[in-house]
């Protein structure tokens, strides 16, 4: 065993960086020694040297995260925050006292609502819930099991409802978990009435809670028992001496399950996997093997890339952009990807590619600028140590994963990542891939125009318009969610809240959709405007990069000026928050022809006077579609 | 193995590991509380792959005890 304590330790190396105030590079160091040593002893150094992170200097964002429990959840939290730094998250972890979840929700004066909270964890055990569901199952007749039931929700209801009236944080509240070792034994799973039947019942009520409240999302404890094993979940001594009612193992799986949820929550889930290509997506080296050569097949090791390739074509259908980042002969690739019989990923399947012999970091970079996403959306897999750690070093907010060395491993693990989740499932997402692939014959077509607006026109541009109304709403708060670049104020919304303020008076939300001689790219952007008098405001206008460029950003703000002039207004005000993203928009409204008034708090505010007319980009075809259904 | 123990202790309670020695215990240092403690037993069990009885882990009161019980569990170096 090597020792923990060399002369350079890693941690007095970030105390150092700290109090150099270098705080992007302190950070850089957290995540690589939690990368490199992931153990108990790093895990809380590190938590406690995050404390002192500056978000603004390290370019993350922070989230307060108040946990809520009915056993000692207590240590979640250094593990919460330690695990949340390599997805740009800082957490500000608050832990309620134990078992007094009720009391921190109910009373006006609690710490908790002192904390105020961006997302609360509810974390209840059935056995301190409900002891007579959890212990004496058996003793109780159907009519008793379904009070206990009821009463169990009642309460879970009155605190999250509790939550709800001074509270728009967002609420992880645990399923309950199957039982193991359940009250009768084999014959439980067949019977209706059985205790097992009771959680999974318990668990169906529960969503249809968080359904109704809004909000509200349930993290599904049976997966995560299931995936590290029950036998390793406990601890049986850590709930006999402190109430603990899960290992150390399962804390961090724990940990890092709520850090999925709020990765979800900030727009700081991962969207593009880009992939090594020899010894990952087939073993072997083409330039040395040949295609012939190369394995891929249906016999191990062949099998386990086919399935590796099969699980990434799978994340693909759920919406993750896919790239290629290779030293490699051009040609021979094209020639696998286009003719080797058992490949699963074809061309079609990748939006961006750089085969080349150039250093990867910098194929890397060219990546997020052909795809117009930044890099910390970025999931960069190689077996290579060497390629691996180059592009940690490189660009420390890129995931970089290695490879394990076993082949048949590496679908599982791929699949495992838990970085590509969204907090809903559209027919954009099925399509984003391709979307995304439509960009590339239309960079080479700007190439060759001669002239910026013979490009633009024959680039045959419609936008449709459409109010926001039921249809639209989920796909618009989406958009508010994961756009970062293109936003102007950017302000996220959930389902929920868009719905609220769009039943706010004064104020309309339009969804764009953009097509052109390449396809249809679906809806690209999203502005709202509230109109109150006289005077209007474009309260928040967000793009997708992929369709930046083309002047399809004059023709939405065309529109919402038009839009602000039919309600009346005389004048509007275009705002502008800067993020460390949204640098690009800094002078969208004064490029226009705005004037800057006094700002409001971190917000830049413009004016226009909406009696000079309004021009529209003559190119774009705009068509405007009323909400069928209001929401 | 001291000098582990130390490094590890000294992590968790975020104080100086050239603080510690064979004496420090709950009473020397005030950070160490039952939750830090835990902590402390749980990093040594992994960093040493032994585990700990419940009556083990209630006798690991200072540095130079829990180096002489990770001794009698066969933990060399």
């Amino acid at each position: 065993m090597k020792p923990i304590v060399s002369f350079d330790d890693p941690v007095e190396r970030i105390d150092a960086l700290l109090a150099e105030g270098k705080h992007r590079a302190a950070w850089a160091e957290m995540i690589h020694l939690v990368e490199r040593e992931p153990t108990g002893a790093v895990f809380q150094a590190v938590a406690d040297a995050a404390t002192k992170l500056s978000p603004k200097d390290a370019d993350l964002v922070p989230v307060r995260v108040g946990l809520l429990a009915n056993f000692t959840i207590d240590l979640v939290a250094p593990l919460l925050l330690a695990q949340g730094l390599p997805s740009r998250l800082l957490v500000d972890p608050y832990v309620a006292g134990f078992d007094t979840w009720i009391q921190e929700i109910l009373d006006p004066s609690s710490s908790l609502r002192e904390a105020a909270p961006d997302v609360v964890v509810l974390a209840l055990q059935l056995e301190a819930l409900s002891p007579a569901l959890a212990f004496r199952f058996l003793e109780l007749t159907p009519e008793q099991v379904n009070a206990e039931v009821e009463s169990a929700l009642a309460r879970i209801e009155e605190a999250v409802v509790g939550l709800r009236a001074w509270s728009r944080a967002k609420v992880l509240i645990h399923a309950f978990p199957t039982p193991i070792t359940p009250a009768l034994g084999i014959l439980d799973a067949r019977l209706s009435t059985g205790q097992t039947a009771t959680v999974r019942r318990l668990n169906e009520q529960l969503a249809s809670l968080a359904e109704r409240i809004g909000d509200v999302f349930l993290v599904d404890l049976s997966r995560l028992v299931a995936s590290i094993g029950a036998v390793r979940w406990q601890d049986a001594r850590l709930w006999g001496m402190a109430k603990i009612p899960f290992s150390q193992a399962a804390a961090r799986a724990l940990a890092a399950e709520y850090v999925r949820y709020l990765r979800a929550f900030k727009g700081l889930s991962r969207k593009v996997l880009v992939l090594d290509l020899d010894d990952t997506l087939w073993g072997g080296i083409l330039g040395e093997d040949g295609i012939e050569g190369i394995r891929l097949g249906d016999e191990y090791p062949g099998r386990a890339f086919v399935e590796l390739q099969q699980a990434i074509l799978g994340l693909h259908r759920r919406g993750v952009v896919l790239a290629i980042n290779s030293k490699n002969n051009e040609e021979d690739v094209l020639e696998v990807l286009m003719k080797h019989p058992s490949m699963v990923l074809r061309p079609e399947h990748f939006a961006a590619t750089r085969i080349n012999w150039q250093d990867k970091s910098a194929n890397m970079s060219e990546l997020a600028d052909e795809l117009g996403l930044s890099l910390d959306s970025f999931v960069f897999i190689d077996d290579s140590e060497v390629e691996c750690e180059r592009m940690r070093q490189s660009f420390p907010e890129v995931m970089t994963v290695r490879l394990e060395a076993e082949p048949a491993a590496r679908a599982g693990a791929v699949l495992a990542l838990g970085v590509f989740d969204t907090l809903s499932y559209s027919d954009e997402d099925r399509k984003r891939g391709a979307l995304y692939k439509q960009e590339a014959p239309r960079t080479k077509l700007r190439a060759g125009a001669q002239s910026l607006d013979d490009f633009y026109r024959s680039l045959d541009m419609v936008l449709d318009v459409y109010a926001v109304g039921r249809a639209q709403v989920q796909r618009a708060a989406d958009l508010t969610q994961r756009t970062n670049q293109f936003n102007l104020t950017t302000r996220r919304y959930t389902v929920d809240e868009l719905t609220a303020a769009l039943r706010a008076s004064g104020c309309e939300a339009y969804a764009f959709r953009l097509t052109d001689r390449f396809g249809d790219n679906g809806i690209i952007g999203v502005g709202m405007i509230e109109v109150d008098g006289s005077r209007g405001a474009i309260s928040n206008l967000l793009m997708s990069c992929r369709v930046l460029r083309r002047t399809v950003e004059d023709a939405v703000l065309a529109f919402l000026m038009t839009r602000a002039r039919e309600l009346g207004a005389c004048e509007i005000e275009g705002r502008f928050r800067p993020t460390r993203k949204n640098g690009q928009t800094k002078d969208f409204y004064r490029d226009r022809g705005f004037s800057p008034i006094a700002p409001d708090g971190d917000t830049e505010r413009f004016v226009r006077s909406l009696a000079e007319p309004i021009e529209s980009p003559k190119w774009i075809v705009v068509r405007r579609h009323e909400a069928a259904d209001a929401v | 193995m001291q000098s582990r123990v130390c490094s590890i202790i000294a992590r968790i309670l975020k104080v100086p590991a050239a603080s510690l020695d064979a004496t420090s215990s709950p009473d020397t240092l005030k950070n160490w509380d039952s939750l830090h403690f835990l902590q402390i037993v749980l990093a040594l069990e992994e960093e040493f792959g032994v585990q700990f009885s419940v009556d083990e882990i209630g006798a690991l009161q200072s540095v130079g005890i829990i180096v002489e019980i990770l001794r009698e569990r066969g933990v060399s170096a």
